[in-house]
């Protein structure tokens, strides 16, 4: 009965990784988009049940990244085919006064190249070791370490600024990059 | 707090609350059936045309075709929409339908949840399916939010890149819109 294995298997792979997969979506894309591509997620995962590798968090991540990805290249499809048919007013620009050191803290990440900042929501956020990483963005461990300490320098900086000019006690020197 | 405290309490997933034993199971069955029962919209979509051209070569002849397609799945084509309510569609006019490979009316046939199936009777343009299923718009984008059918209604639909264009380009069916079309597709 090689359907009912898969079926379980299946089941106790989505136990694993709904969540983590769920909190990935959450952290990049609005909630409609998260809700399809999870949808979408689960029916690759579902497909390649066979293939399950060890580490199926990473695996389930990595699958929601391709998965967001051509999500979003379709909506940049659309916005520029509608853009044809209707004006849309640009929306407003917002000033940067951070609201709290989290606000200021998202923001810095999303200046950050996009590479250096996904290596920061995966490492920070999504809780993954750097063999995770590596595995999930198919680069080397060596890549994913260099980006991820240039990323976080570049990030405490930003923090020791804002730190410094609200007349907060700075970031201390040695603090582990 | 110090850098790496903030950095984890920035986390926009920190609120998240769990997935319901409903919803997880839902979304488990439903993962399961589409790979087993059904193949992607794309594919079929391309399967189609791919047929249709097939025949064409052979020139077998339009009513080869017509039984064929009678016996094809429907194609699902995305509801398109506008983004936010600042949205203003432009007038419509023959240049619209630019980027349009598609086109035909149809009538809704079925409003099942939040599916609608559209049976074709008219074809201005492009290969379609005797039927298509769509999203119900839900109404809440007056100017050029994705299209809300009725019952029993008949629509004059374009479509481009497997969207339904809206902002009246594609709607329900009128005379003003048929002469467009007729101008438009005539050519």
């Amino acid at each position: 009965m090689q359907t009912v294995t898969n079926a379980q298997r299946f089941e106790r792979t989505m136990r694993e990784v709904v969540e983590p997969v769920r909190r990935y979506l959450a952290r990049r894309t609005d909630s409609a988009t998260a809700d399809d591509v999870l949808s979408e997620t689960l029916v690759v995962l579902w497909r390649r049940i066979d293939d399950e590798p060890d580490d199926e968090i990473a695996w389930a991540i990595g699958v929601a990244r391709l998965q967001l990805a051509n999500a979003e290249r379709a909506q940049r499809r659309q916005r520029r085919l509608f853009a044809r048919i209707a004006t849309v007013d640009p929306p407003q620009v917002v000033e940067d006064h951070a609201a709290s050191d989290t606000d200021y803290i998202r923001q810095a990440i999303g200046r950050l190249r996009p590479a250096e900042a996904e290596v920061v929501r995966l490492s920070a956020w999504d809780d993954l070791s750097l063999e995770q990483i590596a595995a999930t963005l198919g680069i080397s461990i060596n890549a994913a370490t260099i980006r991820l300490h240039r990323a976080r320098k570049k990030l405490k900086n930003e923090f020791r600024k804002t730190q410094t000019a609200d007349g907060h006690t700075a970031v201390k020197e040695g603090d582990s990059a | 707090m110090n850098f790496d405290e903030t950095l984890r309490d920035a986390d926009p997933a920190s609120s998240l609350s769990p997935l319901s034993p409903d919803r997880f199971e839902r979304l488990r069955v439903a993962a399961m059936t589409e790979t087993t029962t059904t193949p992607a919209p794309r594919t079929r979509a391309r399967l189609t045309w791919a047929i249709a051209g097939g025949i064409a070569a052979l020139a077998i002849g339009a009513f080869a075709v017509q039984s064929l397609t009678t016996s094809t799945p429907p194609t699902e084509y995305t509801a398109g929409g506008v983004e936010g309510v600042a949205a203003k569609c432009r007038e419509v006019t023959p240049e619209s339908f630019d980027l349009v490979d598609v086109a035909f009316k149809a009538t809704a046939t079925s409003i099942e949840g939040d599916t609608v199936t559209l049976t074709v009777t008219d074809r201005y343009t492009g290969e379609v399916t005797d039927t298509v299923t769509t999203t119900q718009g839900d109404g809440q984008i007056s100017d050029g939010g994705p299209l809300v059918y009725e019952e029993g209604s008949t629509y004059l639909i374009a479509v481009a890149d497997d969207t339904i264009l809206s902002c009246g380009i594609s709607s329900a069916s009128s005379d003003y819109l048929e002469d467009i079309y007729e101008q438009t597709f005539s050519k």
